[in-house]
């Protein structure tokens, strides 16, 4: 589950604004063949959806035609504001029975009718659910585990087969839904007094499913068992009400689908509100909201990965909640992505949202135009068809694949199953979750250290800890989670890596998660315990949620920033970095033993121009205009890595050079045409930027250039360089054709060489010493 | 190019992390141990911000007046390698607050490119700080403005393409 976006508690203004563009720009760009493969994929959902939703409604023990309400209204606003293309919002068969497990023993303990318990419970799912998404919680879906999303499923599907066995003999039970083997053995006790007319009809339906599905997986299997059970039920009469208790119950008998719409309704416990009954369903409205947001989001990220479509959890999360908050006022009840209807959407041809709606509309016209026909649906076929569905929800390769994964996914898996067959289903979730937690925590609750040893082609090598061999500098990296489960001992156990040699020691912390206060307690107490050796601390890898608990912490201040290097894209960037100042550290000890005095210098003869020099640098014709200029240094600036911006030698027809163009002089040059106020946007800056570009650069050049003979040495190239404004010295022969560029830092490797200061210690001397330059005529 | 829904970028998504900090009384000497590092031989001199004791912003030590503070008293030909010995005792002493140059220009993480651009122009430096509650928090080098230049007229007119010349 990882990857569903950011956990942050701030509230996202973008999440508002995307909404209404989104919708205009998606207005704007479809076609008819979107509108022709979108119809088509809607009835296509709604043909399968229509007989789902009626027996989803039966899980909840709502009457079936609420099931068709929410597959309409929750449908099209979770549609339109959510995210993903192909999600189809409505009832779900486990968020039906969490509802079922919540709200059927309430209407007696208050007094108030089941149906508007459920739109109070779906109004508050709707709200937590658009909290979560304007709070950009889109991550704590991966605190819920796979293993804990499979064994509850199972658990839901084994919970709704069992309950709806009672549809299917036609009897009447009065037993908590969700304790399993009350209803088991409630059931067991009622075989004798089956309705066997209601048998057949069940018994039908799971035949009918179960065979065209094996004919065709595309054929409308739901639909056609019911159809064929409702005909056959009324071509037999067994729904007449004068066969008392032989009688087969029909849709009509427990509410009748009246050929009307949902409409706006106000919910009664909105308006007259009973805090003791909100407050008893807060746990379960949180539990049903998760567990509708995680089933929305790895639907949807299933098909996303078919489709390509990059989603966004948290806008999804919005549109998941605002289908449940309107459809609260719309007669619905909750609902969420329906992995069967999503999967038919997208692989009937869906191509955009506006599938999903189609699906709503077709519903809406079976309602207005069917519903006499859906009135006579038995019973019994409905829970026939949901026994099917709960068999699927038990995914026998998944339990077996989650199974075999470890302990802790068994662990998780088995105490999410069987909590929930035990317990009331809104704990089961909750069960999982913390044991998934407890487990992770266990796993990950420690700090991995090695060391990096630098290899002689300036890579890393990764040793295990304390095997490496004596050095001035060590470098130990850190890996894993630094919160204070795992911090015990930590700072004796870093101790252990020094020897007597040892000088300065670089952490890379650059992998280190969750560091707390307690981490930066041991952190200080190692620093500590090297300043009392005499060894220096150098941190590396540094990211901005470490900088932060280091700046609160003090140690910071402690270590100081010149010993602290920040994290970069590059890998081992900040290490290399972290390495060279260990290494100078070690250098400036040794010369604090030697004062500068002290240090033999011999006089070795000064070295020429062209024994420092590059000979390699870019050359252009001095007759071009500015565009062209910038254009060739962009693509120079592509091949040389260096920090300092580089000048671009102009030269005249004959080769001879001809002026320098500096990159601050085009900066300058380009930046005269911005006006003083502030621009809008990068666009316009940009337009402004190239106004100049006609102007020919030999206007701009600098001609008066820093130039020296191959001959000079290394002292009248640092002069030079001194008196000009370049950050390069330009290498000429007798013509001023010119042979090659010493930079500053080629002036200041060669002058640390004539004092004698390099490093002769050979571990920091890595690298190939040639500059990389692109040679263009 | 740029990092933010509003089509402009910030110094704070270009500039560069990647820089030394130095205290002001650390002395050329140990300065010179820094540059002479073969690690920055390959990427160049790296930009030498210098921070105070607290952590602010002070300055920064350009390469040119590392150069120009050691060769200081050096006499011309035909003394000069003498000379430049005799005189490295007294100049590698020299320390880093004497010789850098605290007139750097700076501007906040959320400063535009226009800001900068006319901020470079205005000054006579190869770099402007970015600098966030008087801390250095990353550096904006004329080569990184000129990369942005680069991109957002030759690169974004022409797809990179070079542009006939006119006239």
């Amino acid at each position: 589950m990882a990857g569903f976006g950011t956990a942050g508690m701030e509230i996202s203004a973008q999440s508002f604004k995307a909404l209404p563009s989104n919708l205009i720009e998606r207005g704007f760009n479809y076609g008819k063949s979107d509108l022709r493969h979108d119809a088509m994929a809607g009835l296509t959902v709604a043909v399968m959806g229509v007989p789902q939703a009626m027996a989803y409604a039966l899980i909840a023990g709502l009457p079936p035609v609420y099931g068709l309400y929410t597959s309409i209204v929750a449908c099209i606003v979770a549609a339109l504001s959510g995210s993903s293309n192909h999600l189809v919002t409505g009832p779900t068969n486990a968020l039906c029975m969490v509802i079922l497990s919540l709200t059927a023993h309430l209407p007696t303990k208050y007094g108030v009718s089941l149906i508007e318990i459920v739109f109070l419970l779906t109004l508050m799912t709707g709200l937590i659910q658009m909290a979560f998404g304007f709070l950009k919680m889109g991550g704590i879906v991966r605190y819920v585990s796979n293993s804990v999303v499979v064994g509850f499923t199972a658990g839901a599907g084994i919970l709704i087969a069992i309950n709806q066995l009672k549809n299917v003999l036609g009897v009447k039970l009065e037993v908590h839904a969700e304790r399993f083997h009350e209803v088991f053995m409630a059931t067991i006790a009622m075989i004798p007094e089956a309705n066997l007319r209601a048998v057949g009809i069940g018994v039908l339906t799971i035949a009918v499913v179960i065979v065209l599905k094996k004919i065709s997986g595309k054929l409308p299997g739901a639909l056609i068992a019911v159809i064929a059970a409702g005909l056959l039920s009324f071509a037999m009469g067994w729904h007449n009400p004068e066969l008392g208790s032989g009688k087969v119950e029909i849709v009509r008998d427990i509410q009748p689908i009246t050929g009307t719409l949902n409409r706006l309704h106000l919910p009664e416990l909105v308006a007259h509100p009973n805090y003791e009954l909100t407050r008893e369903l807060g746990a379960g409205a949180l539990a049903l909201a998760l567990l509708g947001l995680i089933e929305a989001a790895s639907i949807a990220r299933a098909v996303a990965s078919s489709s390509g479509q990059r989603l966004n959890f948290t806008r999804e999360f919005i549109g998941q909640g605002a289908g449940n908050v309107v459809g609260s006022f719309f007669s619905c009840f909750a609902g969420s992505g329906s992995f069967t209807r999503t999967a038919v959407c997208y692989q009937s041809g869906g191509r955009t949202r506006m599938a999903a709606v189609f699906s709503a509309v077709w519903t809406a016209l079976t309602v207005l135009l069917l519903a006499d026909l859906a009135n006579f649906i038995p019973k019994a076929s409905l829970a026939g068809l949901l026994i099917v569905i709960a068999y699927s929800m038990i995914e026998k390769e998944r339990l077996k694949l989650t199974w075999r994964s470890g302990a802790n996914s068994r662990l998780v898996l088995g105490g999410t199953l069987a909590s929930t067959l035990i317990l009331p289903l809104e704990y089961a979730i909750f069960v999982g979750v913390f044991l998934s937690i407890v487990l992770l925590l266990r796993v990950t609750g420690s700090t991995d250290l090695t060391q990096l040893v630098q290899a002689p082609d300036s890579g890393f090598e990764e040793i295990p800890f304390n095997r490496a061999a004596p050095s001035e500098v060590v470098t130990v990296n850190m890996e894993g989670d630094l919160y204070f489960a795992a911090v015990e001992d930590l700072d004796y156990e870093l101790v252990r890596c020094l020897t007597p040699k040892t000088r300065v020691v670089v952490l890379r912390m650059k992998r280190l998660r969750a560091v707390g206060s307690t981490a930066m307690a041991i952190l200080a107490h190692y620093y500590e315990l090297l300043s009392s050796r005499g060894i220096y601390l150098v941190v590396c890898g540094i990211e901005e949620q470490l900088i932060k608990v280091m700046t609160g912490s003090g140690l910071r201040q402690q270590i100081g920033e010149q010993n602290i290097f920040y994290a970069d894209n590059k890998l081992f960037q900040s290490t290399e970095l972290a390495l060279a100042r260990a290494w100078s550290i070690v250098e400036m000890e040794r010369r604090r033993e030697k004062p500068v005095a002290e240090i033999p210098r011999q006089a070795t003869a000064l070295p020429n121009a062209d024994t420092v020099m590059t000979r390699k640098c870019v050359r252009f014709g001095n007759q071009h205009q500015l565009r062209e200029a910038v254009w060739l240094m962009s693509q120079m600036y592509r091949r040389i890595k260096s920090f300092t911006a580089r000048p671009l030698f102009l030269q005249d027809m004959e080769g001879r050079l001809a002026g320098e163009l500096q990159t601050r002089t085009i900066l300058s040059e380009m930046a005269g045409h911005l006006p003083p106020d502030k621009l809008p946007d990068d666009e316009s800056v940009g337009s402004h930027l190239a106004k100049s570009f006609s102007k020919p650069i030999s206007q701009m050049a600098e001609t008066q250039l820093p130039v020296v003979s191959s001959s000079g040495n290394l002292l009248e190239i640092i002069r030079t360089s001194v008196r000009s404004t370049s950050c390069v010295v330009a290498v000429c022969d007798e013509e001023k054709r010119i042979l090659g560029i010493i930079d500053e830092g080629q002036m200041i490797r060669a002058l640390g060489k004539v004092l004698n200061l390099h490093d002769t210690t050979g571990e920091s001397q890595n690298g190939n010493p040639e500059i990389e330059e692109v040679g263009n005529e | 190019m740029n990092n933010n829904s509003s089509g402009r970028t910030l110094l704070k998504d270009i500039m560069l992390r990647r820089y030394l900090r130095l205290g002001e009384s650390h002395t050329l000497h140990e300065v010179m141990g820094f540059l002479i590092d073969k690690h920055f031989e390959k990427d160049g001199l790296p930009f030498l911000v210098v921070i105070g004791t607290e952590g602010e912003f002070v300055g920064m030590l350009e390469a040119k007046a590392v150069l120009a503070a050691l060769l200081e008293g050096v006499q011309e030909d035909p003394d000069a390698e003498k000379s430049l010995l005799q005189s490295a005792p007294v100049n590698l002493n020299k320390t880093v607050g004497h010789i850098m140059n605290r007139n750097i220009p700076s501007l906040p993480p959320e400063a535009t490119l226009d800001e900068a651009f006319r901020c470079i122009r205005n000054s006579n430096t190869e770099a402007i700080t970015v600098i966030d509650n008087g801390r250095v928090v990353g550096i904006i080098s004329a080569r990184i403005l000129f990369e942005q230049a680069s991109t957002l007229t030759v690169g974004a007119l022409t797809g990179g393409v070079i542009p006939p010349a006119q006239g």
